[in-house]
């Protein structure tokens, strides 16, 4: 068993020092506790011109049982502290659904039962505090989330102890990106660029045709929303591999969200946005013109919901979208209200998406 | 096919043999006794299938209740509802009174034979039909062997009567089996009573039990000035009285003449027929709020000679009845309307008596023992209000009560015609509405706020209403209920009823206002304390976990501090609350102490400030 992790150690003390200061507010200052924490949400996230990222505003919230609304949330905190505390104490790890488990009860008497979680998202956003109070980020303190991001092509990482090449010569599988971000390392990288893909169904055609082979590419995909361990995989090959780092989704405004997430994060982890997010990262497609340019027949294509539309809207007035190209594929979308996924490919052949379509736009912007 | 007895088999016999001339292409035309037409057509009175046991409970306390109430005896009751043959559905049902009784000459048709009452007047009264009783006899003459069993004692003689009787349903005549004098007999403690015991054949069903249960318990609301008891085979349970005072009777009054028909009118004349009146002075003597010159000027508009009482046609009475109703007159008075009062209904709401089973469940295996009691409720406050006005000719007393707080726990509306509780179809009744269409900010509270104080996942509707823990009741009397339907179970929005319901609610909330915040932040101040003393034990143990430290002494000095900061939020306005900074308070103390006190002062007035607020409650809006 190698010796206590240090980042460990901190995160103990941190949590300790929290706990001991509201004890002295109670007992010796008689004042009820305010933990001040950075407020998180779409109204102190702020578009960084700079860092072309997301980040989080200087705006605080006070969690404190003087709120009568806020006891629950300060207690659920402070219980998720002393978890967090004892999971390092035990140096185990878990998922954050094991944190929910792990602190799972009722609170109350037999006439007023209440639950003290109504969902795993509070005990989530209780785990977010903890990163908050603690400044470190959960990964860090060994609370992870299921995997669920993929990687295949050329790279070796070392887990713990183990080495895992993930160029897998059958072509038939990928390697789960693993979340354990605390024990992960990239040993090696031989690909010329990192190719990352909205959903594993694409990532798994485009690797069955051998794409990887071809055109010596690392393929990654989020499975939709990517996790943590996955953004930060991108930033890492990105910025310290210097890879270049394309990403190809669906033509429509959740497609493009996901990409963004990548290129600038996101609202709700605008805290975190230095250490997820690669603004190098090209968004590529799919783009609105090209279910016109590549002719996806009309039955491929879906019609735009009126959600669609008022994203898109948003979208057009945010910063980083502001370039004469965006700011045409988004009008081009307002007006056609039709949408597409990177699927639809599969209607020209079920080659067509890899041997094709991601070639020429690869060609285009001069990846390869 | 059920048991019939031989009155009746002779007269389905002889129908029999009447219908037994089939398709010879002649209509016979067959007068029915009123008696067959009830027990055929027997839902026209509410005696249907699992309702007949409910029906049969509410027609006996009626009279009861009625027969005490003409006298202004303080009523003394009780029911019984046993079961006799479980096999067959069986049941005795058994009511005593301490009323006036039944002179023992009245008693057979008074019992047996349908449309004949002591209550075709024009005063509100409970029962008005002459039908409830002579059901219960019918139906127990048609399902069963036994007699129906009465004993009679009345005011005037010393002697009490037993009667042992049956209906001939055929006829509508009372069949006596067997009749006894007691001399100077005392099955009555009262000066005077009637008794009756009647074997039914009914099933009852939980829904049914639940509803006698019901219009027992909110019977007992609108006569708190009656010891009700009420005894079945889960037990006995006591109505306890909650006041001497007892509404002043309601007195027979004139018709008005807004209401006048040619039937009115020409009984009127045929009353006066041996005496020289004339038609003048008959409408003066038999029609309320009618002078001479009101009754010249309606002679004169309708264009008819004077002339001999006896003497008019229908053609020119009817031109009276039109003169009539094209004249205006006073409102019609009163005095044949018994309101319950806001006294009585006060002390009903005070002391609000509901009967609850208890299931003894000791052993797995034997089948759950209920046993019957009764709750209290004591709410913290109440208030009540009432209007006289004119709904479709017809004088209408609307009342409206609230009981709030205390041992009240959820949102009930009850609904009484002529002091008989509603319990079906509250969904479509006007009371229904009223409730929703006021708003509860009359109040002085908003939805947020009662949705914040008094949420509960078990409510459905989106009403605040139906979230606050209050009672309101509604009380209307009337000689013509507008029922919605035949069933009387729900009123109709008739008139402008409806408007004057509104502004009685309107009224109360207005009065309660005060208190029901008062009431408000003081559930407040307890659902926050109650949150703290939820949470506290979580935070305390997690932190007592995590770093080395005095685990009770945190406890305390945190409850010590959070019982100190809802007695602030008590004292200091909300807008001051924000801005209360922690680091500040120290300084404080001494008022923070002083507050705390108070505090505790407060929580304790919960449960003995019912006392003071009745002091303070409402008075009755006279209009």
């Amino acid at each position: 068993m190698p010796t206590r992790d240090k980042r460990h150690l901190e995160v103990i003390k941190k949590i300790k020092s929290v706990m001991s200061e509201i004890s002295r507010n109670v007992i010796s200052d008689k004042v009820l506790p305010v933990l001040d924490i950075a407020k998180v949400g779409y109204d102190n996230t702020i578009w960084s011109d700079d860092k072309r990222m997301l980040t989080i505003g200087d705006k605080t919230v006070q969690i404190s049982p003087e709120n009568t609304k806020k006891i629950p949330t300060f207690s659920q905190y402070i219980v998720m502290a002393n978890a967090v505390r004892k999971l390092l104490d035990e140096e185990m790890e878990s998922t954050i659904r094991g944190m929910y488990y792990a602190t799972l009860s009722t609170v109350g008497d037999e006439k007023n039962k209440q639950k003290f979680w109504n969902t795993q998202d509070n005990s989530d956003d209780a785990i977010k505090a903890v990163e908050l109070i603690t400044g470190v980020p959960r990964e860090e303190f060994s609370v992870t989330s299921k995997p669920k991001g993929m990687i295949s092509g050329p790279i070796t990482l070392r887990v713990g102890g183990d080495l895992i090449d993930c160029n897998l010569g059958s072509r038939a599988t990928s390697q789960l990106v693993p979340t354990n971000i605390r024990d992960l390392e990239i040993v090696n990288v031989k690909a010329d660029f990192v190719m990352v893909v909205e959903k594993d169904t694409v990532l798994n055609n485009i690797r069955k045709s051998g794409f990887i082979q071809k055109y010596n590419a690392i393929l990654m995909t989020g499975s939709g929303e990517p996790d943590r361990a996955t953004r930060m995989m991108v930033k890492a090959l990105n910025q310290e591999w210097k890879k270049t780092v394309v990403i190809f989704a669906d033509a429509d405004p959740w497609g493009l969200g996901i990409a963004l997430r990548y290129k600038i994060g996101s609202e709700s982890l605008s805290y975190d946005s230095e250490r997820l997010v690669t603004p190098d990262a090209k968004v590529l497609g799919m783009m609105f013109s090209d279910i016109y340019d590549y002719n996806i027949p009309e039955v491929a294509r879906l019609s735009a919901s009126e959600e669609d539309l008022n994203r898109a809207n948003d979208m057009k007035k945010k910063p980083w979208l502001k370039d004469r190209q965006w700011q045409k594929e988004l009008n081009l979308f307002i007006q056609r209200k039709e949408k597409c996924e990177l699927d639809a490919f599969f209607k020209h052949g079920f080659r067509y998406l890899a041997e094709n379509y991601l070639p020429e736009k690869l060609r285009e912007s001069g990846v390869i | 096919m059920k048991q019939r007895t031989s009155t009746e088999i002779t007269t389905q016999t002889k129908r029999t043999q009447a219908g037994a001339l089939p398709n010879n292409g002649k209509v016979r035309y067959d007068r029915k006794a009123e008696s067959e037409f009830f027990v055929d057509n027997s839902a026209l009175a509410g005696f249907t299938g699992e309702r007949i046991l409910y029906m049969a409970v509410r027609e006996l306390i009626e009279n009861a209740l009625d027969s005490c109430e003409v006298d202004h005896i303080l009523p003394r009751i009780s029911l019984s509802l046993k079961i006799y043959d479980s096999l067959n559905d069986m049941w005795i049902i058994t009511c005593q009174d301490n009323g006036v009784g039944i002179p023992p000459d009245k008693v057979p048709v008074a019992v047996c034979s349908f449309l004949t009452s002591g209550k075709y007047v024009e005063k509100q009264q409970r029962g008005l039909f002459g039908v409830g009783l002579k059901m219960i006899a019918a139906f127990s003459t048609k399902d069963t062997d036994h007699p129906l069993k009465v004993w009679t004692k009345t005011l005037e003689g010393t002697d009490e009567f037993y009667f042992e009787l049956r209906t001939d349903i055929g006829t509508n005549k009372p069949i006596v089996l067997s009749k006894d004098t007691k001399k100077y007999g005392n099955s009555f403690n009262s000066k005077s009573g009637f008794r009756i015991e009647a074997m039914l054949r009914a099933r009852l069903s939980p829904i049914t039990k639940s509803k006698i249960y019901d219009y027992i318990s909110q019977s007992s609301i609108v006569n708190p000035y009656a010891i009700i008891t009420f005894t079945t085979d889960e037990g006995s349970i006591v109505f306890e009285r909650r006041t001497n005072k007892m509404p002043e009777p309601s007195s027979e009054v004139l018709p008005h003449p807004s209401d006048m028909d040619l039937k009115t009118l020409k009984r009127a004349i045929l009353s006066f027929t041996n005496q020289k009146t004339t038609i003048q002075g008959i409408l003066c003597n038999s029609f309320q709020k009618m002078s001479n010159e009101k009754a010249k000027e309606i002679l004169s508009r309708a264009g008819v000679e004077l002339k001999n009482a006896t003497k008019y046609d229908e053609h020119e009475l009817i031109k009276i009845v039109n003169a009539c109703r094209q004249t205006k007159f006073q409102s019609p008075n009163t005095d044949h309307l018994s309101p319950v009062g806001e006294q009585i209904l006060t002390a009903g709401m005070m002391e609000e008596y509901t009967i609850v089973t208890k299931r003894e469940n000791n052993n797995v295996n034997e089948t759950p023992n209920s046993q019957l009691s009764v709750r209290v409720l004591k709410p913290a406050l109440t208030a009540y209000s009432s209007k006289t006005c004119i709904i479709v000719n017809r004088a209408t007393i609307v009342e409206c009560g609230i009981a709030y707080g205390g041992n009240i726990n959820s949102f009930r509306l009850y609904r009484f015609a002529n002091k008989i509780p509603l319990l079906y179809d509250e969904g479509s009744d006007v009371a229904r509405e009223v409730v929703s269409e006021v708003e509860i900010n009359k109040m002085g509270i908003t939805k947020k706020d009662v949705k914040e104080q008094f949420f509960n996942p078990d409510v459905k509707s989106d009403r605040a209403i139906d979230l606050l823990p209050i009672h309101i009741f509604f009380h209307i009397c009337s000689t013509k209920i507008p029922y919605k339907t035949a069933g009387k179970e729900s009123i109709a929005s008739e008139g402008s009823l409806k408007k004057y319901m509104r502004s009685c609610l309107s009224d109360l909330y207005k009065k309660v206002s005060a208190q029901i915040r008062k009431e408000i932040k003081i559930k407040e101040a307890e659902n926050r304390l109650r949150l703290y003393k939820h949470y506290i034990p979580l935070i305390v143990d997690a932190i007592s976990e995590s770093i080395n430290i005095d685990a009770k002494k945190l406890s305390d000095a945190f409850l010590k501090l959070v019982e100190n900061r809802v007695g602030e939020t008590e004292l200091v306005p909300p807008d001051h609350m924000h801005m209360v900074k922690t680091n500040n308070v120290s300084e404080s103390r001494q008022e923070v102490r002083e507050s705390e006190k108070n505090l505790v002062n407060r929580l304790k007035l919960t449960d003995n400030r019912i006392s003071g607020l009745i002091g303070k409650k409402a008075r009755r809006v006279k209009e």
